[in-house]
C-alpha cells in the first residue's frame, strides 16, 4: 500500500491531531463523552491507484448459500405442491414444483441474510404457508 | 392429399356440409382484448384478414362440427413488460370466458371453457394463491400453418380458448347456430397482485391488446407442436398437449435483478480504475426437471437476459457469457439481439449456435459499433452527454440432455472480455482463458494488477458507473475499506457514490 493505509492507522494509534469531525469542537455532552475508535484503520486515499490490497483479496458483493428446502410436502393433499422463494423486495430466486429434500443454490447481494418462502398447491383446500429462512 | 380436401373428405363421410368444411380457414376478428377485457364480436373479421367471406351463423356452426361440438379461439398474447416477461414468453390468466348468442332475441350464454395451461396466481390485494388457466405466447414465433390462406400462418397467435357448448356449459341444449343473429366471445383476464413479482406479475394484462382468431381444425396441430412461450414460462401447470414445461425456474441474481459486470481493458497493464470500459448487465435462469430416481433438479434449459449499460473505451471488444460445467454438455443456443427499445430484432437475429463441450457463448460482437455516440468513445461514461440506450441480448439454451444442477459452476459464471485490439482476454479472478488464439491463452486465471486489484468486478444491479478516468475507489470512499476489511455495517457500499463522480443511470433507464 503506498502507504496511506499503515500511515493513517499508526496516525490513530499516537491520537496525533487532524482533521475529522471527531477532532472539532465537541457537541455532545461532557458527562456522556462519545469516543468513535474504528475497529479498522481507515486510508487515507480511497483511490484503488494509491493502494495496493493483498494478492488473495476477495471481491465479493455477492454471497452464495447452498440451503435444503423445507420439506412441507406432508402439510398438503394436493399432488402438486409450488415453493416461490423471494427476497423481502419480492423478487423470485426459485419458483416452481416442490420435491423433498431438495437443494437449493442461492447468490444473492452480501446484505440479504434472509429470504422468504411461499408453499402451496393446487388443491384449492390446502393453505398457503409464508416463512422465513435465515441464510 | 392436402389438408383442405382431407378434411372436406371426412365432412362428407361425416354428412356435414363439405362446402362450408372446406373453405373455412382460421380468420382473426376485427375486436381484440385490450386491457384485459373483450367483447369480441364474432361476425366483424379483422380489416387485414385474407378471408373474403363473412361470418356468419352457419359459419359458426361449421367451426363448431369441425371442433367436435366446440368453439376454439387462438390469441396473440401481447405482454413483454412485467416480470420475466420478454419477446420469448409472454402470459396472461383468464378469469373467464363466454360465448353469448342471440336467436331472435332468446340470448343464450355458454361459459364453460378451457386452455392448455394453467398457473397459480394471487389476485390484486391478496396474498393466497388459486390455479387460474392462462395463456401463453411469444413474439416472433412465426407460426406456419397447412393453408397460406389462414389468417394464422406466419404470425404470433399461440395460445389455445376452447368454449364448450354442451348442456353443462350453455344451461341448456344450444341448437344449430346457423340461425344466430349475433354471437360475441367475452373474455376477462385475471387481475393479478403484480408486486408479489412472479408468477403474477408474469401473468398480468398491462401491456396488449391481445388479437384472436376463431381457429380452424386444421391449424390446431401447427399452434399446439410449437407451444410458443411454454418453454421459458415461470410455474406452468400443463393442462394437455402441453409437454416443453420445465419443474422449476431458479434465478440468478433473481428473475428481476441483473449482474452488473464492469471491465478495465487495458489488461496486462494497470488501468485508470473507472471500471467503466465495457459495463453489462446480465442476469441467468436455470429451467429445471426433477430426477426422481436421483432426487435432485437437473438442467434442462438455460435463458439469460441482459443489456449494454455504458462503454467507456477507445478499445472495441467482444464479450463472451460462458457457463461452466463439470460435464460436457450439447445443445443448441438461440441468441437474440435487440434493437434500442423495441422488440425488433437487429438484422441477421435471431441466430443459432450449436453447443458441443461446453456453453460458451459470444453474446456481443464489436461493441463499439453497438454502442457509439457520434464524435465520442465514449458513452454513458462523460457528464453532459444524453444519456443512451444500449443493445438488450437474450439468450435461451436447450440442452440435448438434462445435467445435474450440481454439475454446474455457482454463479455468476464466467463473464468475459475479449479486446480486440490488444488480443487480450479479461475475466473474474479466477476463471481460465478460453480463446486459443488470444495472446493470453493458458497465461492467466489470476486477472489482477501488480496492486492486487482485479480487471473485472460484478455489482449488484443498484450500482452506478464512475465518470470517464474516475478511480472506482473515489466515486465510492467505501468501497475500498469494504474489501479490506468487510463488515454488515459497509457492505452497501454501492449506495454511496459520491455526488458527481458516477453516472446515475439507473437500472430503470437501461432495463428497457
Amino acid at each position: 500500500m503506498k502507504n496511506g493505509f499503515i500511515t493513517f492507522a499508526a496516525c490513530l494509534l499516537v491520537a496525533c491531531g487532524g482533521g475529522g469531525e471527531s477532532a472539532s469542537t465537541p457537541t455532545t455532552p461532557v458527562e456522556t463523552p462519545v469516543v468513535t475508535v474504528p475497529t479498522q484503520p481507515q486510508p487515507e486515499s480511497t483511490a484503488l491507484k494509491d493502494n495496493e490490497v493483498a494478492m488473495t483479496t476477495e471481491f465479493n458483493q455477492f454471497a452464495t448459500y447452498l440451503t435444503q428446502l423445507p420439506d412441507k410436502t406432508a402439510q398438503f393433499k394436493g399432488t402438486q405442491i409450488f415453493i416461490k422463494v423471494y427476497t423481502h423486495d419480492g423478487n423470485a430466486l426459485y419458483l416452481g414444483k416442490l420435491h423433498s429434500n431438495l437443494a437449493l443454490s442461492l447468490h444473492l447481494p452480501n446484505h440479504i441474510k434472509s429470504v422468504k418462502i411461499d408453499v402451496f398447491s393446487s388443491d384449492p383446500q390446502d393453505p398457503q404457508i409464508t416463512e422465513e429462512i435465515t441464510l | 392429399m392436402n389438408s383442405t380436401i382431407s378434411f372436406a373428405f371426412l365432412a362428407m363421410l361425416a354428412g356435414l356440409p363439405t362446402t362450408a368444411f372446406a373453405e373455412l380457414e382460421s380468420v382473426m376478428l376485427r375486436d381484440n382484448i385490450s386491457q384485459g377485457y373483450g367483447m369480441i364480436n364474432l361476425f366483424e373479421v379483422h380489416r387485414s384478414s385474407k378471408t373474403s367471406n363473412p361470418i356468419n351463423g352457419q359459419t359458426l356452426q361449421a367451426f363448431r362440427e369441425q371442433h367436435g361440438g366446440i368453439l376454439a379461439f387462438v390469441v396473440d398474447v401481447n405482454e413483454a413488460a412485467n416480470g420475466t416477461e420478454k419477446a420469448s414468453t409472454q402470459g396472461v390468466a383468464v378469469a373467464e370466458a363466454n360465448l353469448i348468442f342471440d336467436f331472435s332475441g332468446t340470448k343464450i350464454t355458454c361459459s364453460k371453457f378451457t386452455t392448455n395451461t394453467a398457473s397459480m396466481l394471487a389476485l390484486k390485494g391478496q396474498t393466497a394463491r388459486t390455479e387460474y388457466p392462462t395463456l401463453l405466447g411469444a413474439t416472433g414465433s412465426n407460426l406456419i400453418t397447412p393453408s397460406t390462406a389462414s389468417d394464422l400462418y406466419g404470425t404470433d397467435f399461440s395460445a389455445m380458448l376452447r368454449l364448450k357448448l354442451d348442456n353443462e356449459a350453455c344451461g341448456v341444449t344450444l341448437p344449430s347456430l346457423s340461425n344466430v343473429t349475433s354471437a360475441y366471445l367475452e373474455v376477462r383476464f385475471v387481475d393479478t397482485n403484480v408486486k408479489l413479482g412472479d408468477p403474477e406479475a408474469f401473468y398480468d394484462f398491462s401491456n396488449g391488446p391481445e388479437d384472436i382468431a376463431i381457429i380452424s381444425i386444421q391449424d390446431v396441430e401447427p399452434v399446439e407442436k410449437l407451444q410458443a412461450g411454454v418453454e421459458e414460462a415461470p410455474l406452468v401447470i400443463a393442462k394437455s398437449q402441453v409437454t416443453k414445461t420445465v419443474d422449476a425456474w431458479s434465478y440468478y441474481p433473481s428473475d428481476n435483478n441483473f449482474y452488473v459486470v464492469s471491465y478495465e481493458d487495458k489488461y496486462p497493464n494497470k488501468g485508470d480504475y473507472d471500471f467503466n470500459d465495457l459495463v453489462i448487465g446480465y442476469r441467468v435462469g436455470l429451467g429445471l426437471v426433477y430426477n426422481e430416481s436421483l432426487r435432485q433438479n437437473e438442467v434442462t434449459s438455460i435463458v439469460a437476459t441482459g443489456y449494454m449499460i455504458a462503454r467507456g473505451a477507445e478499445y472495441t471488444h467482444d464479450w463472451y457469457l460462458r457457463i461452466p460445467t463439470n460435464t460436457p454438455v450439447s445443445g443448441t443456443v438461440t441468441k437474440n439481439l435487440f434493437v434500442e427499445n423495441t422488440a425488433e430484432q437487429v438484422a441477421n437475429y435471431p441466430q443459432l449456435q450449436t453447443i458441443n463441450g461446453e456453453i460458451n457463448i459470444q453474446v456481443l460482437k464489436n461493441t463499439k459499433q453497438m454502442m457509439a455516440v457520434s464524435g465520442s468513445p465514449f458513452v454513458n461514461t462523460v457528464p453532459d452527454q444524453a444519456l443512451v440506450l444500449g443493445k438488450k441480448f437474450s439468450l435461451s439454451v436447450n440442452l440435448d440432455t438434462p445435467i445435474l444442477l450440481s454439475e454446474f459452476s455457482a454463479p455468476p459464471y464466467d463473464p468475459y472480455l475479449h479486446v480486440i485490439p490488444t488480443n487480450f482476454e479479461v475475466h473474474l479472478s479466477g476463471f481460465q482463458t478460453q480463446i486459443s488464439s488470444s495472446a493470453n491463452f493458458g497465461a492467466d486465471s489470476q486477472f489482477k494488477d501488480e496492486n492486487g486489484f482485479p480487471y473485472a468486478l460484478i455489482f449488484p444491479d443498484d450500482w452506478y458507473p464512475p465518470y470517464e478516468g474516475t478511480d472506482l475507489g473515489n466515486a465510492y470512499n467505501q468501497f475500498l475499506n469494504y474489501t479490506i476489511s468487510p463488515s454488515s455495517s459497509n457492505e452497501t457500499w454501492y449506495l454511496s457514490p459520491k455526488d458527481g463522480e458516477v453516472n446515475t443511470i439507473s437500472k430503470a433507464f437501461w432495463n428497457w
